[in-house]
């Protein structure tokens, strides 16, 4: 996967595998708290802890903050769902011989800039429902990943690592636009075409 | 002819506490919890407050390591705003009354 920011202010996302395509099409939806109590409870956590309780200010705060909180981060989900119609495949590497004369398919995404926090937003908010619905630990998301990403929970962890990943390139790109420097060697360079420059793992030789 | 008012009832008590928590410092609260990068907590609290970019570290390392920061003290309205704000970015934060 490759992740190069252009001069006209449009990050391009290329080479991204089928597997985390995919992940990136889902997550719009899976920032959707949905029935889960606890993602929604998450999201929309209480602004004073018990020992401090004012009953009349979180009266009002669960009238008038929380719908604006849901607006909000519906807004940011909503962008990402535009931006990712914009996902296009294209031929990747050639299939081994054993699969014949395909090759494996590969995704391209344009973001604009100016839709970063709308990305930030919404791949956190995935992340936080992720959690909350899997019930993931501190030591659950400090832990190796199972290479062999069998099971729901297992591959559930694994996409909030992607999203995690797909964060820190994206606040990388707000670093380096804030006059700091960026954390990841290729990042904005068309001269780091060396294939060590991926970052993310790829799923076929995993 | 003069139509006879009442005096509105004040509960000077009520008033008192009031002003009380009104003026008394509020402290802004963030909490850990295992999901929110590291990177994204400290970009909040620059965007948020205006801290630098190692003020922000610093907060988010207690956070991380400590459990909570206390990141801003000042007056409770202003507290209850940067709260929202800090819910925007889906922090976990919460305003309590300053020691």
């Amino acid at each position: 996967m490759r992740f190069h920011l252009t001069d006209s202010g449009v990050i391009e996302i290329t080479q991204m595998n089928l597997l985390i395509a995919e992940f990136m099409r889902q997550a719009p939806f899976e920032a959707d708290p949905g029935r889960s109590e606890a993602a929604r409870d998450r999201l929309f956590s209480s602004p004073m802890q018990a020992e401090h309780l004012d009953a009349e200010f979180l009266e009002d705060w669960h009238d008038l903050v929380r719908p604006e909180l849901e607006d909000h981060f519906r807004s940011a989900n909503e962008i990402v769902a535009r931006d990712l119609v914009g996902l296009r495949e294209e031929p990747g590497p050639v299939l081994g011989a054993d699969h014949g004369d395909g090759h494996h398919p590969w995704f391209n995404l344009r973001i604009p800039v100016d839709h970063l926090d709308a990305w930030l937003s919404c791949l956190n908010q995935a992340r936080l429902v992720i959690s909350e619905k899997h019930g993931f630990s501190e030591e659950d998301m400090e832990e190796q990943l199972d290479r062999s990403l069998t099971g729901k929970r297992n591959m559930a962890l694994f996409q909030m690592h992607v999203y995690g990943f797909l964060q820190e390139l994206m606040l990388d790109v707000i670093r380096v636009s804030e006059g700091e420097s960026s954390q990841f060697d290729h990042f904005g360079s068309e001269e780091a075409e060396d294939d060590d420059d991926d970052e993310i793992v790829d799923q076929d030789r995993a | 002819m003069r139509m006879a008012t009442e005096a509105p009832q004040i509960d000077v008590e009520e008033q008192i506490k009031e002003e009380q928590s009104l003026t008394r410092p509020w402290s802004v609260i963030v909490h850990n919890d295992p999901v929110n990068l590291m990177s994204y907590v400290t970009m909040v609290f620059k965007r948020v407050f205006g801290y630098s970019n190692d003020r922000a570290r610093k907060h988010m390392l207690e956070v991380h390591q400590l459990g909570r920061s206390t990141v801003w003290t000042g007056e409770r309205e202003k507290a209850e705003l940067y709260v929202q704000q800090l819910h925007g970015y889906q922090l976990l934060a919460t305003l309590e009354p300053s020691d």
